[in-house]
């Protein structure tokens, strides 16, 4: 199976790939969720955590490098042991859809609020996971060209959200050492789980035909610190950070305020235009979940019946009503478990694999081939 | 392929059915399409409100009018909801563009509006106001041009701010100044003249969320010159000419103005410095002294920049008297030195800072002069 593993992967795409599996609905309350611990130093806060998600790429990075011609779900065993490899890659799994259907009922949580509050859940949320269920299941190569496509509308989007065509006052943003040093090293940790997503760079890696597939991982994380932080100002800097931290989803506060003669309501606009971004994101999610999950179920267990489950399993969890308050708390506990086990579990497992000196097979069937 | 196609006939008419188009559509008679907004305090309790909610109406003969409901209720979500259950097979969703408070709510608090107003039903971009006495009277106007009367108001508001007569406040901007640190909000304050005429004329200054005191229309100018807004200064409005320069018949628009805010602690005592940089542009002037020479448009600038002076130290002590911080000193100091600056204490400070100003005019353009007059 490995030896069949063709290289199908620009270095374009996979930026695409870490770049939509991380820019979803954390932007909408990064301001308000880091200010509250970081005060105004959240400006400072939120590029270290972008040095520090760029340390853990480096890390994940050199996981997979050795073990270049396989997936997470394959290698994982092989470090860990049979049986606990398939309860480490068994709870990936499921965290990824935990993570794919949160960030859809996230996004339906505001959108209910701000525009669509008579329209039933379902009406909204079913359709969206079956879309992105119809992507992921396809596998590499459809997932890649899907957020490929997608991501030209987002890199739009995000270009315009960094235009401060809404005017800001800098006095809001300043003191950024109000809160000191340790007030900024506290709000690291919730400016980090806003990055969860980019461990789909381990799951796509053996598929990578690019030669630095490091530099575009890095270069997607650059930019998604870039596009925090520079939203972050704006937002903190039109609506002052004490009603940033009153507001549930500052973003969209701040997206109200614009205006012109001929175009009003660029909160809506927006709400309308991002949901191709939660997608990508769930589509990235879904297909990181499926695929670590393919590893885990016995061979004759049919994809196809692994699929439908999964499908089933997504919509029971976009169905199921939550009230929004447990919702919150819910994002709230899952967003430390997913980071460490998404973000620091693999560099645990390179130590592990380091120490044991264990590799992936240096030839290729493929490339000898070519 | 069948079940393809199935599925994608399913997916269809599942698609379909969820737009609300095809099964909501109402005509924009039945829709409350709410586009303003008064705020006064209930006579009959005090601790609500009463909302007054005007949205537009078409009459049988096709002609515009508003309607006005009046809603009892502690906040505007709650009085929302109260008129939504009287008027079935309506909904609030409009596009609210004004916001009126009467004085006795201001003076209570703002909290009413702020309670709700995250919600998108209330557009950030909506204008608000003060009115000298009840905004339900204020709204119920009969105007003779329109009987729209948000339209009207919010064309009364950009052309005044336009004009350089007055600040616009939106109510998120009111939202900001209202919960951010070291900065009170100011708001314009409109009036009836006569039974059926609308004007703005000078601000209402707010300690946090409550009315403490007025601005008069000459006292707002200079206000907005100090903020840094394009203001129109009218300086002796006279009817004749007169002989001293010191107090000539000049209007001028101060174009661009700068003001840089430097508070400092100095031994515990808080010490402000006002730096007002401008270009002038002389729309009216009147006086014995021929201003295309250089000597004299000098001397006229340096008597327009004392008046300023002047006139800008008197609003500063009012607004220290008052005890409110519209051009946001405390927001400066906070900025500048955080250390420094303390909220609960920063009242009294500011109350007793020591204040200098700087005034700077540059003359940037004047008008047709008129030389041949006898006197010149």
């Amino acid at each position: 199976m490995q030896g069949k593993r063709q290289k199908v992967i620009t270095g374009w795409q996979l930026f695409c790939l870490i770049l939509n599996g991380v820019v979803g609905i954390g932007i909408f309350n990064l301001a308000r969720q880091v200010g509250e611990v970081a005060g105004r130093g959240v400006l400072l806060t939120i590029p270290l955590a972008g040095l520090l998600a760029l340390g853990t790429l480096a890390g994940h990075y050199l996981l997979a490098r050795r073990f270049p011609r396989q997936t997470l779900a394959e290698y994982a065993e092989k470090i860990l042991s049979p049986p606990l490899g398939k309860i480490y890659l068994g709870l990936y799994g499921v965290l990824s859809l935990a993570l794919a259907i949160t960030v859809s009922r996230s996004y339906w949580s505001l959108v209910s609020a701000w525009a669509l509050g008579r329209t039933p859940q379902l009406a909204f949320l079913l359709p969206l996971i079956l879309v992105c269920w119809n992507v992921a299941r396809r596998g590499v190569v459809v997932t890649a060209r899907v957020v490929e496509l997608i991501n030209y509308g987002t890199l739009t989007l995000m270009l315009l959200l960094m235009i401060p065509v809404i005017p800001v006052d800098l006095d809001y943003v300043r003191p950024v050492m109000e809160t000191g040093v340790g007030g900024i090293l506290r709000g690291i940790i919730p400016s980090l789980y806003a990055t969860i997503g980019f461990d789909v760079f381990l799951i796509v890696f053996p598929y990578v035909r690019s030669r630095r597939p490091f530099a575009a991982g890095a270069a997607a994380i650059a930019l998604i610190t870039l596009f925090y932080t520079v939203t972050t100002l704006l937002i903190i800097g039109n609506l002052g950070l004490e009603l940033v931290l009153i507001n549930t989803w500052p973003l969209q506060t701040y997206l109200h305020r614009f205006a012109l003669a001929v175009f009003e309501r660029a909160d809506i606009v927006f709400l309308i235009a991002w949901v191709f971004q939660i997608i990508n994101t769930v589509i990235v999610l879904m297909f990181t979940g499926m695929t670590v999950l393919q590893g885990v179920v016995p061979q004759k267990v049919s994809r196809r019946w692994l699929h439908l489950s999964i499908l089933v399993l997504a919509m029971a969890g976009v169905a199921w009503p939550v009230k929004f308050a447990s919702q919150v708390k819910l994002v709230n506990s899952l967003s430390p478990i997913a980071f460490f086990y998404h973000a620091i579990t693999p560099l645990l497992l390179w130590l592990i694999a380091a120490l044991r000196g264990l590799k992936g097979e240096k030839t290729d069937v493929q490339d000898q081939a070519a | 392929m069948c079940k393809t196609k199935l599925l994608s006939y399913l997916l269809l008419v599942i698609v379909a059915c969820s737009l609300s188009a095809c099964w909501d559509q109402r005509p924009i008679e039945d829709l409350g399409l709410i586009n303003c907004v008064g705020i006064d305090i209930y006579p009959e309790n005090p601790e609500l409100l009463d909302f007054t909610f005007v949205y537009p109406l078409f009459l049988e003969e096709r002609r515009q009018a508003a309607k006005l409901d009046i809603i009892a209720a502690a906040n505007i979500g709650e009085a929302i909801n109260i008129w939504e259950r009287r008027n079935p097979r309506r909904f609030a969703a409009g596009k609210v563009g004004i916001v009126i408070f009467g004085t006795e709510a201001a003076q209570q608090d703002l909290s009413g509006l702020f309670d709700y107003a995250q919600l998108p039903l209330f557009d950030d971009n909506a204008y608000v106001a003060v009115a000298a006495g009840k905004a339900s009277d204020l709204l119920q106007t009969p105007l003779p041009e329109t009987e729209i009367i948000a339209t009207h108001l919010h064309t009364m508001f950009r052309t005044n701010r336009h004009e350089g007569q007055t600040i616009l406040v939106t109510v998120g901007k009111l939202m900001t100044l209202a919960t951010v640190q070291g900065i009170d909000p100011i708001l314009p304050k409109v009036h009836k003249l006569g039974e059926d005429r609308i004007e703005l004329d000078g601000a209402v200054l707010f300690q946090d969320r409550r009315m403490v005191g007025t601005l008069d229309q000459n006292e707002l100018l200079i206000f907005m010159a100090l903020q840094g807004q394009h203001s129109i200064v009218s300086i002796a409005p006279t009817t004749a000419n007169t002989g001293e320069l010191a107090k000539p018949k000049v209007e001028l628009d101060l174009v661009s103005p700068k003001t840089k805010i430097r508070p400092q602690l100095q031994d515990g005592k808080l010490v402000v410095n006002f730096s007002l940089q401008a270009s002038y542009v002389l729309h009216s002037y009147s006086s014995v002294q021929n201003i295309t020479k250089p000597e004299a448009a000098q001397s006229l600038t340096r008597d327009l920049e004392s008046y300023l002076l002047i006139e800008a130290e008197r609003l500063i002590t009012k607004l220290q008297e008052l005890g409110v911080d519209p051009l946001g000193v405390g927001k400066r100091l906070r900025a500048s030195n955080f250390r420094q600056f303390d909220p609960l204490q920063f009242r009294e400070q500011w109350a007793d800072a020591a204040i200098s100003i700087d005034v700077k005019l540059k003359p940037f353009r004047a008008g047709a002069i008129d030389t041949t007059q006898p006197d010149r």
